[in-house]
């Protein structure tokens, strides 16, 4: 019952929000609504069995029986620190909306609130028809998201994102479709379910890209590429981070981009090893393109936030390059990366917007000598910046680090590559950052010093456990690896013929 | 040939006579009283006739496949569920039409008796198992339309539309007709149940029999608007009165698809490559055509006419997967999907007919700026039909492509899925642009919605409908999958 209540409370909380607040009173219900949430979650750890392997907690039930569709939910350690951070993540985003959502926010609420229930349930669905149902209802509320709280292009960015996200998810479907009709023909039984889905010879031709099984991958890659973003499908991204009202950014950012590398993870290495084998090193390039190219592309960015959104492309090419490195030091720095990404990016996508709530300005060349006036807020800034920058000490840089490790050992010469897309990464931030908060004091600073007050108390507790994950992660990884190791050393240990059981069954 | 007619025969199409006896009592009424009757009682005894048909096919449900009037009709597992269906648009349709701007108190007697006939028309299309009746039953449904159309009040576009259907009617019944002679030349017969074990011999050794065969496609295609006969469906559409629009968006194309449904069957598809590509062409230009020609149209009206031509593509995706094969499965889909399609539909054009203030206006989507600060619920009901209509799980919309394209990709279809989706990826952009209007600025709606209950009961009827075909779609499936296995055994 927990994974279902997991998933389905933040459901009903919308709906108490609907029905028993005012626009007065619902900032503070919503904030601790999701707390609730976010403490039930906690339970996970407790229920949760850290030294199997295998898939937890399980429920099914027979939804649609002509086509062996279940409701089918279990977790796993890969999934595990996902839902937590999805969890994590939304009160702080109610807490850190309190001023940036002026209009409206009982229905911002409610949105968001939608949004956790469909975050969630794509992380816990075993059932690929129920995950394709939950990834495709969290388009829905970040698209009205997007589109009533953005900024004054709101709408072709909305717009672009969905239909984007769209095309390559309904590709998807038919791969998963064909997937269900191949399980009625080897199992003997049609069925949607991943575990069935795994035992699944999926027909293969080495060179050809017209194999059943080298266009499904093609079909599951390119939903998942686009979600992550990975160039060249990443154009969506930059629009619709730079309208994305700060929250909506943060959940985009900290959660929506991990449904594509969790994508990856749970379905297309497992799924289809001969076509990774054979294709795995195109999508490891277009990650190092991505790499590059969104530390470049971010360097000469004039808006914080379009920086911090180039910054993301980089960061989640790390993300594929580890998992493409197919060994363990390259998944698990990539899963570690996928969790430091949402803390870190996502604290600094709240940093900026705590910023332009003040002077309504993105724009760099506007600030400078911003630390005379805001020391706390500088702090902060710099404490995330380091993170970002996999300082060690701090989370990045374990995930980097363990990414590189196994892309050297994969690949050499995509190592050096990526190595310097470090260096790149340290460039652009630490430029942005030299740039906004010190040097001669620019135009904000010298005429509308004012509106420059330092964090609030609301904003300090907004940030402090973002700060406090970032050290944590980078201090202790163990204390976070440790749930998830027999996971992903399951996953390596069987990769070719990846099977996944569930816990207490004996095949 | 002795023709004898017993009761079980009357038994048999009970439901077509309540549906008749329902339809003249308003106009019975109104020539007594030599006056208007008042039209809510009119729109409860058309409704209680459709209520009763409805509850009869119910319970007849389990009788199995019945052969009445000299195998004339027959009343089979495909009817069942296709009937119903009919009749539940038929009653939506009717809610709609109650006190519409194009009633304005007027005629709603006589409209209400079209309504049904063209809905006797359809039940006779459905069980018919001669292409003759066939021809009846679509003659009787299209001309009743001729006339619903031709009845508004506004003066330009919908005398445009009734005369521009009313022309292409004519025409494709002639070359349904002609078809009709050549097949029954080339056959002796016009049974549907005979021509089906002739056909295979037929087509190797007849090609006036395919010529024929190909004619008569030609006029079932135009009813159902496929590419390259949907020529006329935006301009009727957007002519004709809103709430017969909804009516013929969903019964029509339903009646006629079944029918259609049941003609392809009687002919071995698989067998011709040649017309199995010609129909997967026709499909694929259908899709395109209705959903590129959607994304230009400002009128919300002549936008759902679009995507329902679209819509006529994903259903002739599962005609084509019935034809060639799994006649089991494609049917119990098409049906499936229609069922979808048509409440989603009904839903929409309920909502623009409660927006219409005179007949003159038409509905853009520019129009529907800042509609959620003023009528949350409504506009809430709007968002949710369009997602279905675009196929946003998990509404009813999603269930019908996902088991229309299962279908195709098991039959081995896979790029009629592939161009499937592809249409479904552009038809997003026009469906969510509404939306964009309704929720994304903040001005405020500048229209009254019109006070109209029963409209605003369909509304909700059809977002009842649509959530629970969605969630619920296994039982539904499975019940409609249970009555077409009846006909294939």
């Amino acid at each position: 019952m927990i994974l279902s209540i997991i998933i389905f409370l933040p459901l009903i909380l919308g709906l108490l929000v609907v029905f028993f607040t005012t626009e007065k009173t619902v900032r503070p219900v919503a904030f601790v609504l999701a707390l609730l949430q976010f403490a039930f979650s906690l339970c996970l750890l407790q229920q949760f069995d850290p030294s199997s392997a295998s898939l937890q907690l399980v429920e099914r039930y027979s939804w649609i029986e002509p086509f062996g569709i279940t409701y089918f939910v279990g977790i796993d350690g890969i999934s595990l620190w996902l839902v937590l951070l999805t969890t994590f993540l939304t009160p702080i985003i109610f807490l850190g909306s309190f001023t940036s959502i002026a209009k409206n926010f009982k229905s911002f609420s409610v949105h968001m609130f939608i949004l956790e229930t469909a975050l969630v349930g794509s992380f816990l669905s075993m059932d690929a028809i129920l995950f394709y149902i939950f990834f495709e209802a969290s388009l829905i509320p970040m698209y009205f998201i997007v589109g009533i709280w953005g900024g004054p292009r709101r709408i072709y960015a909305t717009i672009k994102f969905f239909i984007y996200t769209m095309l390559g998810s309904l590709l998807m479907l038919l791969a998963i479709i064909g997937m269900m009709i191949m399980a009625g023909e080897q199992l003997g039984q049609v069925s949607a379910s991943l575990l069935d889905f795994y035992k699944l010879q999926i027909p293969f031709v080495e060179g050809t890209l017209w194999s059943p099984q080298a266009m499904m991958f093609l079909a599951f890659a390119l939903a998942f590429a686009i979600k992550v973003p990975l160039f060249p499908v990443h154009t969506w991204l930059p629009d619709a981070h730079v309208e994305a009202p700060t929250p909506g950014s943060v959940i985009l950012a900290g959660v929506m981009l991990k449904l594509g590398t969790y994508g990856f993870l749970r379905f297309v290495l497992p799924l289809f090893p001969e076509a990774v084998e054979s294709w795995g090193c195109w999508i490891s390039i277009l990650g190092l393109i991505g790499i590059i190219y969104g530390a470049w592309v971010a360097m000469v960015q004039p808006d914080i936030k379009k920086l911090v959104a180039y910054s993301s492309v980089s960061h989640m090419g790390y993300v594929i390059l580890g998992l493409f490195a197919l060994n363990i030091y390259g998944v698990t720095g990539a899963y570690y990366q996928m969790l430091n990404h949402g803390i870190s990016t996502g604290a600094l996508f709240l940093l900026v917007g705590m910023i332009y709530e003040r002077t309504h300005s993105r724009e760099i060349k506007e600030y400078g000598g911003l630390a005379s006036v805001m020391p706390l807020f500088t702090i902060a800034f710099f404490i995330i910046t380091l993170s970002s920058i996999a300082v060690p000490g701090t989370n990045g840089f374990i995930g980097e680090f363990l990414i590189l490790m196994g892309t050297f050992i994969h690949s050499p010469w995509m190592g050096v590559v990526a190595a310097t897309g470090v260096v790149f990464g340290a460039v652009y931030m630490l430029w942005m950052f030299k740039r906004v908060f010190f040097g001669e004091a620019g135009n904000i600073v010298r005429h509308h010093k004012e509106v420059l007050t330092d964090l609030s108390l609301r904003e300090k507790v907004v940030l402090a456990p973002m700060i406090l994950f970032a050290i944590w992660m980078g201090v202790f990884p163990q204390h976070f690896l440790k749930w998830s190791k027999p996971s992903l050393d399951h996953f390596i240990a069987n990769k070719g013929q990846y099977h996944l059981q569930i816990k207490g069954e004996t095949e | 040939m002795s023709v004898s007619t017993g009761i079980h025969d009357i038994l048999a199409i009970f439901p077509l006579l309540a549906v008749f006896f329902a339809s003249t009592v308003p106009l019975l009424i109104k020539s007594i009283k030599q006056k208007e009757p008042s039209a809510m009682s009119t729109l409860i005894q058309a409704l209680s006739g459709v209520g009763i048909a409805a509850g009869w096919i119910l319970i007849s449900y389990s009788a199995g496949s019945l052969s009445v009037f000299s195998n004339a009709l027959i009343i089979d597992g495909t009817s069942y569920p296709s009937v119903l269906l009919i009749l539940l648009a038929t009653g939506v349709a009717l809610l709609i039409s109650y006190e519409n701007v194009n009633v304005k108190g007027e005629h709603f007697a006589e409209r209400v008796f079209l309504i049904l006939n063209s809905c006797i028309g359809m039940m006779t299309m459905v069980w018919a198992n001669d292409l003759l009746v066939t021809f009846i039953g679509l003659e009787i449904m299209s001309i009743a339309l001729y006339l619903l159309v031709a009845m508004s009040h506004e003066q330009t576009l919908a005398k445009e539309a009734a005369f521009k259907y009313f022309i292409m009617g004519g025409f494709s019944a002639a070359v349904f007709l002609y078809g009709l002679a050549f097949i029954f030349g080339s056959s002796g017969v016009t049974e549907l149940s005979s021509l089906k074990s002739m056909s295979p011999q037929l087509l190797a050794n007849s090609r006036l029999f395919v010529l024929g065969w190909s004619m008569m496609l030609v006029g079932f295609c135009f009813k159902v608007s496929i590419f390259p006969f949907h020529f006329w469906t935006p301009d009727v559409y957007q002519g004709a009165p809103t709430p017969i629009t909804a009516f013929m968006a969903t019964a029509v194309k339903t009646a006629s698809f079944i029918a259609l449904l049941k003609f392809i069957l009687s002919f071995p598809v698989s067998e011709a490559p040649a017309i199995l590509d010609t129909l997967q062409w026709m499909a694929i230009l259908t899709i395109l055509v209705g959903n590129i020609g959607a994304i230009m149209q400002e009128n919300l009206k002549r936008m759902l006419a679009y995507s329902s031509i679209a819509h006529s593509g994903y259903a002739f995706i599962a005609l084509i997967v019935a034809g060639s094969g799994s006649g089991e499965y494609g049917s119990t889909s098409l049906i499936f999907y229609l069922l979808t399609y048509s409440v989603m539909n009904l839903g929409a054009f309920a909502i623009v007919a409660l927006f219409e203030k005179f007949e003159e206006q038409s509905l853009h989507v520019s129009d529907l700026k800042g509609l959620a600060n003023k009528y949350p619920y409504l506009s809430f009901c709007l968002a949710i039909f369009l997602l279905s209509l675009a196929g946003i799980p998990p509404t009813a919309g999603f269930f019908g492509k996902l088991y229309v394209f299962s279908g195709a990709i098991n039959s081995g279809f896979i790029w009629l899925a592939v161009w499937g989706v592809l249409g479904s990826v552009i038809s997003v952009y026009y469906y969510l642009r509404p939306i964009v209007m309704m929720y994304m600025f903040d001005d405020l709606f500048k229209e009254q919605a019109q006070p109209l209950g029963p409209a605003r009961v369909a509304v909700g009827v059809s977002l009842v409908l649509v959530l629970m075909v969605g969630l619920l779609s296994s039982p539904i499936f499975m019940a409609i999958q249970k009555s077409v296995k009846l006909m294939f055994q």
